[in-house]
């Protein structure tokens, strides 16, 4: 998982579809529709997003068209996990999913909520921090004040992982987007 | 069930996991589950942890932020030597998928150690966690639970929304039925109440979906509603606090995506049984509530 840090990230997703045990769980998808027929988001936009169409393009090697097209697009999952019970293979949608939603990240292709909510917890180590007038709230309910975390060491370990970088990048990329 | 002695010797001193929501936007929630454990003889017990993370935000931006942070929580309960007890089932999922991680692959186990011990710590993989649902049914019985109801919920219709990351994925979660999950309303029936089922309960809130596409959550949102609606159910108990956000948020969403009118007061099922043990709507800040549950639970007889 590290060295994926400095390399393309779709080319890294190839390789984690091809030469893993990942890999070969994903060869077990025969296509069926399970995925599709149990996905509330694909009822919904009727077919446009479903896990099926996923699954296909991971196993045939159309990672550009999931990272850098999102088509279809990964993030209108919304991580119910009913694909990934349902699933009469045992292909395991759940780690699929997050591993395009991974190299999405780092080709800068991320909702903001995500990367600001990340970036909450590297500064604050909370992705909700505490704010003065819940703290006064939680003092009317005779709670106590909201246990503080170790900020500093948080941020260290999110350091040690390829966060960091992400964060920074879309930080940057922004950054020229409201200079332009 | 389990016999007296066997009772005496369950551990009743938990770690409490709030999860930052809870504590930082909804604390209400965190004051109805500590009346509630105190009550059935329970020390929740407070620890520095972070942020759990978020299995949705902080998991999909980055898996190893995501295993080292958890990691570094479940180390910290390692330490005080208490299992976890969350309230929420974000942070529940995190906590077990990141335990079952390390438990199943000694690859990342031994890069997430070095990174602790990076920062002065180190974790055994001994910290058991568990959803406040989980020991409510589990540990501490629906009977020990329906001993201490004074004020049973008679008459009231609550439809259960249980929320996917309670059971799901299963091989991390194991827990209750994963794809039709029934301890959440074993126990609003343990209070007297009367649980109401509907056609889509196991339709997720979406909260992870409205994060990228709006029109696809309220279209789903739509569809819960108008089967609780069609259920006749007055309330809608949850367990997890993006739910809790979801399904009260969203009722101002139908408003203004559909012209659709929604009031139905979501309570938390900690708020339920503090209710049913005697807690005043006061004592634990029902007044917070976006949709108020004040009027129609005085109608019955509830202060």
């Amino acid at each position: 998982m590290e060295k994926s840090e400095n390399i393309n990230p779709i080319e890294s997703l190839h390789d984690e579809f091809t030469d893993t045990i990942l890999g070969t769980n994903l060869n077990l998808c025969y296509n069926c529709s399970t995925c599709s027929t149990i996905c509330p988001v694909a009822l919904e936009t009727e077919g446009h997003f479903n896990p099926r169409s996923i699954i296909l393009l991971a196993n045939f090697g159309h990672e550009n068209r999931l990272v850098a097209d999102l088509v279809p697009n990964v993030w209108d999952c919304t991580m119910c996990e009913l694909c990934q019970e349902a699933c009469p293979e045992g292909v395991n949608l759940h780690e699929v999913f997050l591993r395009i939603k991974n190299a999405s990240a780092r080709f800068q292709n991320i909702p903001k909520s995500y990367t600001s909510e990340t970036n909450q917890v590297y500064i604050f180590g909370k992705a909700v921090p505490s704010q003065p007038v819940i703290e006064k709230r939680r003092k009317q309910l005779g709670l106590p004040e909201s246990p503080e975390t170790n900020v500093e060491e948080i941020k260290k370990l999110m350091g040690m992982t390829p966060v960091e970088k992400i964060l920074l990048e879309i930080e940057k990329k922004e950054n020229t987007a409201e200079a332009e | 069930m389990a016999s007296d002695s066997n009772t005496e010797l369950k551990i009743k001193d938990y770690d409490l996991f709030a999860g930052c929501t809870i504590q930082n936007r909804i604390p209400f929630i965190e004051k109805s589950a500590r009346f509630v454990f105190e009550k059935l003889g329970y020390t929740l017990h407070d620890n520095s942890f972070g942020c759990c993370p978020d299995p949705v935000g902080v998991q999909s931006t980055d898996y190893q932020t995501w295993l080292t942070l958890g990691a570094r929580n479940l180390a910290l309960s390692e330490k005080s030597n208490h299992p976890i007890v969350s309230l929420c089932n974000g942070c529940t999922e995190t906590l077990k998928a990141v335990n079952y991680e390390l438990k199943h692959s000694d690859k990342e186990y031994i890069i997430v150690q070095k990174r602790l011990e990076a920062v002065g710590k180190t974790y055994s993989k001994t910290t058991e966690v568990k959803h406040f649902i989980e020991l409510l049914h589990e540990d501490i019985g629906l009977e020990k639970i329906k001993e201490l109801v004074v004020k049973p919920l008679t008459g009231l219709k609550i439809a259960n929304h249980v929320g996917c990351h309670y059971s799901r994925p299963s091989k991390m979660m194991q827990v209750d039925d994963p794809m039709h999950p029934r301890f959440p309303a074993d126990i609003v029936e343990a209070l007297g109440a009367t649980h109401i089922d509907y056609e889509e309960e196991n339709l997720c809130c979406t909260s992870a979906l409205a994060r990228n596409n709006e029109d696809a959550s309220n279209g789903l949102m739509r569809r819960k509603y108008q089967s609780i609606i069609d259920s006749g159910a007055q309330i809608i108990a949850v367990n997890c606090p993006s739910c809790y956000q979801q399904l009260e948020v969203g009722q101002r969403s139908m408003k203004k995506a559909f012209n659709m009118i929604v009031k139905i007061p979501v309570l938390y099922i900690t708020e339920l049984i503090a209710l049913a043990f005697g807690a005043s709507m006061s004592d634990i800040g029902f007044k917070f509530h976006q949709i108020k549950p004040i009027k129609l639970l005085k109608e019955y007889g509830f202060e």
